[in-house]
């Protein structure tokens, strides 16, 4: 504000928590005579947002009905106004920088879209502040080496070369007037027809153009500004001594405070001010919860949450929600934190990924999409296409799933992925104008009935009209860019564009701090009120520094601070119910309070005997005062289960595994064979230990079948069919993941070494006989119950004199075998498979097949008793089973570590 | 040192003209010491601006930051007496701090107004802080956002690795990548390459300025090879025309020596008959000479038997001929060994630079960076003087003072950057005042490529350029006399640690004490019994002998813990002494393999403990209980997941109520339970299952993760229901971890995904991440009364006053196959060697050597870590460990033995200890249970308070149609209208928005009835949305009111046509007949009326009352 004296403005000083009422005072005097209609008058605001408070404070000025002065702030007062000339967007003045940028190509690593953007702001502030850049770039790098105080660099050359080049380069843009010029054209404008007096409501910053303005009209008819005076009132001193103007004498802290002291003999700030330092995010959120509830139970009904912590603030709204209170969230939220904008993500991902597994069902899922299908009806397609997603095990590409669909039979699947690929074809690959991708956007998902979708939610339709308005910004944008930069610089606008749900009507408000600018609450909780966060770094910026800012003559961070301070004064001078909370700390780490706080908070101690403004009682509140919900029957301590066996659901036929589960842990047997439980497949993208044993099997049943003996066939021979028959084998795994022919590889590394085994085997007179053997015997129990006993042998090996043994292959290492092997009657996989057999045989073993190495661990057991004791104590633990016997959850750690049971036994949590 | 040496050693280091290098030793108070040194600087006159102080946790730096706050606010408002005997312990002088007295009340106001403020931070954003204002050309990435967990990126790397190579499997990537798989295996492929990603700022340093940088590695490789990489060694050996009489001759001699020998000589022979001998000729020739692993020559000697087969002259013959072909084999072997190597490295180098490259790709694309990068940029920025020169300039904040924590700490990287700083400073006549603090023995960061010997280079190049003194503290703070006893005499008899300064003991009254426990040994259990000596797993659980052996030690902890807080006094840090508590026992590991085993033993003893295990939160119980849930609802067939949910607490479904849904029918047990719910049987759990799932099912990703897992906390009575199921020794751990796992939901929902299969994905991703990339378990906000389990690596910069080492018999890590051997000696600028290992058998002669000195290194690493963990301790340190092999060397070992040695005792079979006064009291009251007493609260908070509302979109104010259509209709109305297309792009508004409202202006304005009202000149005056307030100050907003001569009008619109709904219209009325109210009594002496408008065109006059 000018503060010159040939100023015809006239100033008015007021206390900052009383500017609406004085305001209002002034106008209804100033306008008496054309009581009760001040349409003509105009009260501009720095915030939309204070205007309802101006209003109320008229009325009870009046104390009559009244048509009320317009009030609205500067730039919405000016956009009314039409210009001749098309204004430049933002959008459209980020794509021309951007061009220009990629064109001279001086920045090869850097983020054009984000230059750009930074670039546009730069400029618009040097218009804003009336800068005007020398004409030659030596003479800004000149002033640029003053201003850092160098004289040395490249990077500053290229730094001034850029800035000048391209701010040229816009300047002479004469297809679109620059939207800062053409604010400041529409204020020149108004000036023209604007005969009304003017009432300024705490307006700062003003740009020389603005204030220029308000000079003028001022000559024309009368122009009151009305600003916040500090230091006014008992806790208006005490926030004055608290963030002296630096430019004041530098008076010591315990000065002020006796200063402080003297002025008010009780504390001005106590039980209005409130500090709560939480321990973790969560307390934070639930001190705000409470306290703001605590004010709504008091009656008070216009409480302002303000916000500088967004996810702190997000919890906090959850928690106020399990009571039922809505907050009015005026700050929004980044529509990249939306579920709306997300299904856009999920869609271009589909289309960039080659329409991955994870990408599409996470698509398909999303509630938008295919809206226009009944909702129940749509959901059960996805269903169907997950299941059959996950079993026939499809990675990708779309051609994939819908042959698979049409495999299935499934005709609502197939529509689905039919409508996906007509929508992935709007979006086929080039170089493309922005807009016309917004285009391709639009089409493609009114295709997959997204369109739709967002059409019925909130923040969809902001969305859909902020892509409209982005396209039809750009309509003029001639730059063609490939997909992945459109997308890129559609997640930039996402980001910065915010949804803000106006739905919601509510006492609770969730505000900035500059959009609390002179309003009035009834109490006012600050959350995040850290270091971090207040005043906070603010963004550097890619260009220039703060000494080079200030010489330029574009605001620096110390007008940011001193913005903040005001902002903080006139909410704290407003309302006498304020509460601030930040982490105390963080994940353990000690986090510091907002300094200005700091400073208050000693300023208070010392004027006041050292009584601190912490709420210290809240802490211990907070438990007692969250909202219940219904807990149902609490539930018991756990303890190590035990079901009795259930006979209805346990199974008349065993296998080799099952019976290898009931001895490692009966809990889990009962799980995994009477409950019928089991872990649900992922897609697999690639093959895991047990499929390549599998095919690793498969490859040696084949060779053995067709070649019975082979030491005939000769090493080479030999190494070269199983090869052969291995390429062939893992052929598919492979095509689907390259990385499958790691496995191969390591088989193929072990060919040679199996087949010298193989060899001295049959030098030992045994032959290969069978393989893959499905088998299946009946135990008669000692009850008398037949149960049967089943599984698949890897290998019947016959051996001289009519001897047989039976193999297994392993893909384990051999001391790891051995191991398994040592106790009698613990693993029951070989000695079952000798009792499958049917017949005694001479020796079981396992072949171990692990990096370079073959080789049999023989268990050493008495092979003519073991199957057969094995066979009993089955049919024993048969019939105790039959008998409603209890299966105690009992594994040892390495058996519980690979337990999927682990959530339905319970281990972790046994006393 | 007594408290003149501390007295001189503080005036030294903290004068702020000089600069220092202080090697300070565990709990010497190097914090203390460095923030004193900033208050000295600041008072000295310093900006806050011009001080930077780096260190290496966020922690630190955070706990550096509050501790000067605080410091800096007692100066400013204690007494004076008081600030002034702060100052002189500090080093100033009595009379200087009086005189300094107003300057120093200052500085805390200093400090909070500075602008730039002081700089207290990490490596990392320090670096981070440099790259964002780089030069623009620097090459720098610009607006980025850190990773701060790679696992899925590295993930996606590989994957985008491989099928790129499928493209073309020619290249010698995909060749490479053939050959490794081969050799290696898969996963030994994958760590090998994930190794090369991880050091891959060593590698661009390795190769820097080159072009060719696979082929410089190899060349280097080769110059280091006994033989060229391609020599054909074979065809060499068998060549030699000396070597094949050698083996004609040596095979004549084994002929006639014993049987065995014989069996050698066909061998060989065999290998005389091959035209074109092979490899594997080779390979035999070696294992006759050599033993089966050909690691070592074979034993041959002398003897009286052998000389009388072969004639003496044969036998010395013999056995030259051994030592000589030996030699030759063994050169030859080594020359295969090389070539191996040189050929695994060969493909692991293309490999690694193709996955790098994939790599960096997806992080440029995502504009993301992470930590390596940040290093790497920063150091290579500050490495162009020019470029350091402009950074100097550029940054607000112009340093003056340099202060460095924990110097050990530092990698080649953060040296290097740090050094061009100075340099530019130098170079700019602004040399900066250093202050260095660390504690070479307190490195154990090595696998983060923290180099100590940087140390001694640094403490070199600082007191050449900066003439910076060396100082040593060795007085601990901390540690009681027993303990800096034993740790004395460990590292002092240590050879690695030679130097070692003897510590002293600052509190040398305090009682102490240091126990070594015996090695526990497993309890024979009886043999198990049942169907021929079979086990019934039905009766009888199974045993495994170390688990059990481990479950003694950790029953021996539990007993121990037991005793503790119900004897021990401890030192309350007022010269008092307090009842111990658990939180005052912090539980050390060395590794988390077997914390499960320890965990179970407190749970089951009550005793209540928090473990901060690093990545450790998704595999809770808790959490994975969450996922469960998540899972379910996110893929509602999923029977595991359900059943998981059901059983957890927040259901409490016993094992009846799964067995009643395995035994119904249907064709998912979610179906099955849907159907039994509306059973009248069903078990309240099952009811109350059932009806809360189907509500979030509902709800299913149409709400963001976090706020869907909220309703779950809230509706489920997550909390009360978990406290009230697991035991109490957890319960404080697991509500931790319960809130973390939200917050975690929350953050991540920040980010770019937040739908539920896709957050379950990255669950997935994330818990097979290594540690560092996972989710910490929850930190209690306070810990409350619990112990502490920690790793020594994570109790770094902590203590407690009893400190219990587990585990302390376990041998040291292995080290590990497929890894990355980096030699960068300390003060080079680039390391000297780069290069790939895999198998032990696979490693050339160099890197054996290599290798060697990594073994030296690793081992001087593992005793830093043990005199970390043992310096944690203020008054108690307590060794215990479970025996078996190799323990010679083991923590318990070397322990044992210093106890051993500092008490003089002898036998080391039983506990052992060196104490100095009493801990234990003798009294065996169990410890005061602290029941903190419930305030009271309003009741009313405990219950729903229903506050706003919902309205619709055109009740909420805002750009709504009436304020849009009058814009429009004023626009068109006027003298120049603009055509639909700018006044769509004026309004901003998307077509589907604006059609409708077009629509509706030309309809009204083709009403002649209308025209009176819209068009200018035909009216006094109009006024839209004109704001008013009626005689109950009720705020109004009236669409349009239009002032004609002799009346007023109030126009109202509304969307649609004239309403047949009797009830909608008389809303309508009530609502303009407000309007018209409250212009009437503005204007009582002229006539109003009111009409509604429609968009149809329709109007309908309002009747007065
Ligand atoms: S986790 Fe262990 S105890 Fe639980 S079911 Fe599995 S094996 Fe049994």
């Amino acid at each position: 504000m000018p503060e010159a004296t040939d100023s015809r403005i006239i100033c008015h000083r007021v206390p900052a928590g009383e500017l609406p009422q004085r305001i209002a005072a002034c106008v209804i005097d100033q306008e008496r005579q054309r009581l009760p209609d001040l349409g003509h008058a105009m009260i501009l605001l720095p915030v939309q947002g204070a205007a309802a408070d101006i209003a109320r404070a008229m009325h009870q000025a009046a104390g009559r009905p009244l048509l009320l002065p317009q009030l609205t702030t500067l730039r919405l007062w000016a956009s009314q106004v039409v210009l001749d000339r098309p204004v430049a967007t933002r959008t459209a003045r980020e794509a021309l920088l951007y061009e220009a940028l990629a064109g001279r190509g001086w920045l090869p690593a850097a983020d054009l879209w984000a230059v750009s953007r930074e670039l546009t702001t730069l400029f618009e502030e040097l218009t804003r502040h009336a800068v005007i850049l020398p004409a030659t770039v030596r003479d800004f790098a000149a002033q640029l080496e003053l201003a850092y105080r160098t004289r040395r660099g490249a990077a500053l050359q290229l730094e001034a070369r850029l800035v000048h080049e391209l701010w040229h380069l816009v300047a002479a843009d004469t297809a679109a007037l620059d939207p800062e010029a053409a604010y400041q054209m529409r204020l020149t404008q108004l000036l023209r027809t604007w005969r009304g007096p003017l009432y300024l409501a705490g307006l700062k910053d003003l740009s020389p153009a603005e204030k220029e303005f308000l000079e003028a009209c001022a000559a024309q008819a009368p122009v009151h500004s009305f600003e916040c005076a500090t230091g006014v009132g008992r806790r208006g001193l005490a926030l004055a001594l608290a963030w002296p103007d630096s430019a004041q004498a530098p008076e010591t802290l315990p000065d002020r405070a006796a200063a402080l002291r003297s002025a008010a003999e009780s504390s001005p700030l106590q039980g209005r001010l409130r500090f709560f330092g939480a321990t973790s995010a969560e307390q934070e959120a639930q001190a705000a919860d409470v306290t703001v509830r605590e004010w709504l139970l008091e009656g008070r009904r216009r409480i302002a949450v303000i916000v500088l912590d967004r996810l702190v603030a997000r919890r906090a709204r959850a928690l106020l929600e399990r009571a039922g209170v809505l907050v009015r969230d005026e700050a929004g939220w980044a529509f990249s934190t939306t579920s709306a904008a997300t299904v856009i993500g999920r869609w271009l991902d589909v289309a960039s990924g080659d329409c991955y597994h994870r990408d599409l069902l996470d698509l398909v899922k999303s509630p938008f999409a295919f809206h226009d299908w009944p909702r129940e009806q749509r959901q059960q397609a996805v269903l169907r296409l997950e299941r059959e997603v996950r079993d026939a095990g499809v990675i990708s590409g779309l051609p994939q799933f819908l042959a698979l669909a049409e495999e299935r039979g499934d005709a609502e699947v197939r529509q689905m992925l039919v409508r996906v690929q007509r929508g992935l074809a709007e979006l086929s690959r080039g170089r493309r104008p922005l807009q016309r991708w917004m285009q391709a956007l639009h089409n493609s998902l009114a295709e997959i009935g997204v369109h739709d979708g967002l059409l019925a939610d909130a923040a969809g339709q902001q969305l859909l009209a902020l892509l409209e308005r982005l396209a039809t910004e750009l309509t003029a944008s001639k730059l063609a860019v490939s997909f992945a930069e459109w997308r890129r610089w559609l997640s930039g606008e996402l980001e910065g564009a915010t949804f803000v749900d106006r739905r919601i009507e509510s006492p609770v408000v969730f505000l900035s701090l500059p959009a609390a600018r002179l309003r009035i609450f009834d109490a006012v909780l600050m959350l995040g009120a850290d270091a971090a966060h207040l005043p906070g770094a603010g963004n550097p910026g890619l260009f220039f520094n703060q000494g080079v800012r200030a010489q330029l003559g574009l605001p620096t961070q110390m007008d940011r601070i001193a913005d903040v301070e005001d902002a903080l004064t006139g909410l704290l001078a407003s309302s006498d119910s304020v509460m601030l909370t930040w982490q105390r700390t963080i994940d353990g780490e000690p986090n510091l309070l907002s300094p200005q706080f700091e400073r208050l908070d000693a300023l208070h101690r010392l004027a006041y005997e050292d009584k601190g403004l912490e709420d210290l009682a809240l802490a211990a509140r907070l438990a007692a005062a969250a909202v219940r919900s219904d807990t149902g029957a609490l539930p018991a301590a756990t303890a190590a289960p035990a079901p009795a066996a259930s006979r209805q659901l346990l199974p008349e036929a065993i296998s080799a595994s099952a019976y290898s589960a009931l001895m490692a842990c009966p809990y889990q047997f009962h799980a995994r064979y009477l409950l019928g439980l089991a872990e649900i497949d992922d897609v697999q993208e690639l093959i895991e230990k047990a499929d390549y044993g599998r095919i690793v099997h498969d490859v040696l049943h084949a060779f053995h079948k067709n070649n019975p003996r082979t030491a005939t066939l000769g090493t080479a021979e030999a190494c070269a069919k199983l090869e052969q028959l291995s390429v062939a084998a893992f052929a598919a795994a492979v095509s689907r993941n390259y990385l499958a022919q790691a496995w191969l590889e390591r088989w193929r590394s072990l060919i040679p070494a199996y087949v010298d085994w193989q060899c001295a085997r049959e030098a030992e007179g045994w032959r290969w006989h069978d393989g893959e053997a499905r088998r299946e015997i009946t135990i008669t129990t000692p009850s008398g119950v037949l149960l049967r006993l089943y599984g698949r042998i890897d290998r019947i090996d016959a051996g001289p004199e009519g001897a047989v043994a039976v193999i297994d292959y392993k893909t384990q290492r051999q001391d790891l075998l051995r191991r398994k092997a040592e106790l009698a009657g613990e693993d029951v996989q070989l000695p079952v498979y000798a009792l499958l057999w049917g017949g005694p045989v001479a020796a079981a073993l396992f072949l171990s097949l692990e990096q370079e190495k073959v080789g049999a661990v023989a268990p050493e057991v008495d092979w003519a008793q073991l199957p057969a004791a094995v066979g009993a104590r089955l049919g024993e633990l048969y019939d105790a089973l039959r008998a409603g016997a209890a299966l105690p959850a009992q594994g040892i750690d390495v058996t519980c570590n690979y337990c999927d049971m682990r959530g339905l036994c319970r281990r972790n949590y046994w006393p | 040192m007594s408290g003149v040496d501390r007295e001189n050693l503080n005036r030294a280091a903290l004068d702020p003209g000089a600069s220092v290098v202080i090697e300070a030793c565990a709990g010497s108070g190097k914090t203390w010491l460095l923030v004193s040194r900033i208050v000295r600087l600041l008072l000295e006159g310093a900006a806050p601006s011009e001080i930077l102080s780096v260190t290496f946790t966020r922690k630190a730096a955070q706990e550096m930051a509050a501790r000067l706050h605080e410091w800096l606010h007692h100066i400013a408002t204690a007494p004076e007496e008081e600030v002034i005997d702060f100052l002189v312990e500090r080093s100033v002088s009595r009379q200087q701090a009086v005189a300094l007295l107003p300057r120093a009340r200052s500085l805390y106001e200093q400090l909070l107004t500075a602008q730039p403020p002081i700089t207290i931070t990490t490596f990392h954003s320090w670096f981070m802080q440099l790259l964002r204002r780089a030069p623009l050309d620097a090459g720098v990435p610009g607006d980025v956002t850190l990773v701060e967990q790679t696992a899925a990126l590295v993930d996606e790397a590989w994957e985008r690795f491989a099928s790129g190579l499928s493209g073309d499997l020619q290249s010698p990537a995909a060749r490479g990548l053939t050959l490794l798989f081969r050799e290696c295996g898969l996963d030994n492929t994958r760590r090998l390459l994930t190794a090369f990603l991880r050091r891959r700022a060593e590698w661009w340093a390795y190769v820097r300025d080159s072009d060719r940088p696979v082929e410089v590695a190899l060349a280097r490789l080769a110059a280091r090879m006994s033989m060229a990489p391609d020599a054909d060694v074979i065809a060499g050996f068998f060549g030699d025309a000396e070597i094949r009489k050698m083996i004609l001759e040596y095979t004549d001699l084994l002929d006639r020596n014993t049987p065995s020998d014989r069996r050698l000589a066909a061998e060989l022979r065999q290998v005389q008959g091959a035209e074109m001998p092979r490899r594997d000729d080779f390979e035999r020739v070696r294992d006759v000479l050599y033993t089966a692993t050909g690691a070592a020559l074979r034993s041959r000697k002398a003897s009286a038997a052998q000389a009388a087969r072969l004639g003496p002259d044969g036998e010395a013959r013999l056995l030259e001929m051994h030592a000589r072909l030996g030699e030759h084999v063994g050169a030859a072997s080594e020359a295969l060994c090389d070539q191996d190597s040189y050929r695994l490295n060969e493909a692991g180098l293309h490999c690694g630079v193709a996955l790098l490259k994939a790599y960096q790709s997806l992080k440029s694309e995502r504009q993301a960076i992470d930590y390596g990068d940040i290093e790497w940029h920063a150091c290579e920025l500050l490495r162009v003087s020019d470029h350091a020169a402009y950074m100097h300039c550029k940054l607000d904040a112009r340093y003056r003072h340099i202060l460095v924590d924990e110097f050990q700490d530092t990698n080649p990287l953060q040296w290097l950057a740090l050094q061009s700083w100075l340099h530019a400073s130098a170079e700019a006549d602004s040399r900066p005042s250093l202050f260095v603090v660390g504690d070479p023995k307190q490195s154990i960061y090595r696998f983060r490529r923290a180099e100590a010997r940087l140390f001694g280079l640094a403490q070199d190049y600082l007191a050449r350029e900066f003439a910076a003194r060396r100082l040593a503290q060795n007085e601990s703070r901390r540690c009681a006399q027993p303990v800096i006893n034993v740790v004395n005499r460990l590292f002092g008899a240590e050879p690695s640690f030679a130097g070692y300064a003897e510590h002293t003991a600052h509190h040398r009254e305090t009682p102490g004490m240091v126990e070594v426990l015996p090695l526990a040994v497993a309890e024979e259990v009886e043999a198990a019994t049942g169907v021929s000596g079979l086990r019934n797993p039905l009766q009888m659980p199974l045993h495994d002998a170390e688990d059990r052996r481990r479950d003694e030690e950790a029953a021996l902890l539990a007993r121990h813990v037991n005793h503790i807080v119900s004897h021990w006094l401890v030192d309350d840090g007022h010269g008092g002494l307090r009842k111990a508590r658990h939180a005052d026992i912090m539980l050390l590991v060395r590794r988390r393999t077997h914390l499960a085993v320890y965990e179970r033993a407190l749970r089951h003893a009550g005793i209540p403990f928090v473990t901060s295990r690093q990545g450790g939160l998704l595999d809770t119980l808790e959490a994975q209980d969450l996922i469960a849930v998540l899972r379910f609802l996110s893929s509602p067939f999923s029977d595991l997941d359900l059943a998981h949910a059901l059983r957890s607490p927040l259901f409490d479904a016993n094992d009846e109520d799964l067995v009643a849904i395995a035994s119904a029918t249907g064709e998912s047990w979610w179906r099955r339970l849907c159907v039994l719910a509306t059973d009248s049987a069903c078990s309240p759990a099952l009811v109350r299952a059932h009806e809360l799932l189907s509500r979030w099912l509902d709800r299913a990703d149409a709400l963001p993760v976090h706020d869907q897992l909220d309703r779950i906390y809230f509706e489920g009575a997550l909390l009360e229901r978990y406290a009230c199921a697991v035991p109490e020794a957890m319960r404080g751990a697991v509500a931790a971890n319960l809130q973390a796992f939200i917050r975690h939901a929350l953050d991540a929902d920040a980010g770019r995904y937040p739908s539920l299969p896709r957050f379950i994905a990255e669950l997935g991703d994330l818990r097979s991440a290594p540690a560092e990339d996972a989710p910490d378990e929850g930190i209690i906000g306070d810990a409350g009364n619990a112990l502490r389990i920690l790793t020594v690596h994570g109790a770094k910069g902590l203590e407690s006053p009893v400190v219990w080492l587990l585990d302390a018999a376990a041998g040291q890590e292995p080290v590990r196959g497929y890894d990355v051997l980096v030699q960068w000696p300390p003060q080079d600028d680039r390391p000297s060697i780069f290069s790939l290992r895999t198998r032990k058998a696979l490693l050339s002669a160099a890197q054996c050597a290599q290798m060697e000195e990594e073994a030296a290194l690793a081992e001087r690493e593992d005793l830093n870590l043990l005199y970390v963990a043992m310096t944690r301790a203020r008054q108690a340190l307590i060794v215990s460990g479970v025996a078996g092999r190799g323990q010679d060397t083991s923590w318990h070992a070397r322990i044992q033995r210093a106890v051993c040695a500092a008490s003089g005792i002898k036998s080391a079979d039983v506990s052992i200890r060196v104490a100095h006064g009493a801990m234990a009291e003798g009294d065996s009251r169990p410890p005061a249970v602290d029941v903190a007493a419930m305030p009271a609260v309003d009741p009313r908070l405990g219950e729903a308070l229903p506050t706003g509302r919902r309205i619709s979109e055109a009740e909420g104010e805002g750009l709504s149609f009436g304020t849009r259509f009058h814009w429009l209709l004023e626009r068109l109305t006027a003298a120049d209208a603009p055509g639909a297309g700018a006044l769509q792009a004026m309004l901003g508004i998307t077509t589907a928005e604006f059609a409708p409202l077009w629509e509706a202006a030309q309809r009204l304005l083709a009403r002649p009835e209308l025209v009176r009202f819209l068009r200018p000149g035909k009216y006094l005056r109009a006024v839209n949305e004109a704001a008013c307030v009626d005689a109950a100050g009720g705020l109004r907003r009236i669409d349009r009111l239009v002032e004609f001569e002799d009346e007023l009008w109030v126009l109202d619109y509304k969307a649609g046509a004239l309403p047949q709904d009797a009830q909608l219209l008389a809303r309508y009325e009530t609502q303009v007949a407000g309007y018209l109210e409250a212009v009437r009594q503005m204007y009582p002496h002229k006539p109003v009326r009111a009409m509604l408008v429609f968009s149809s065109g329709d109007t309908l006059e309002i009747a007065t009352a």
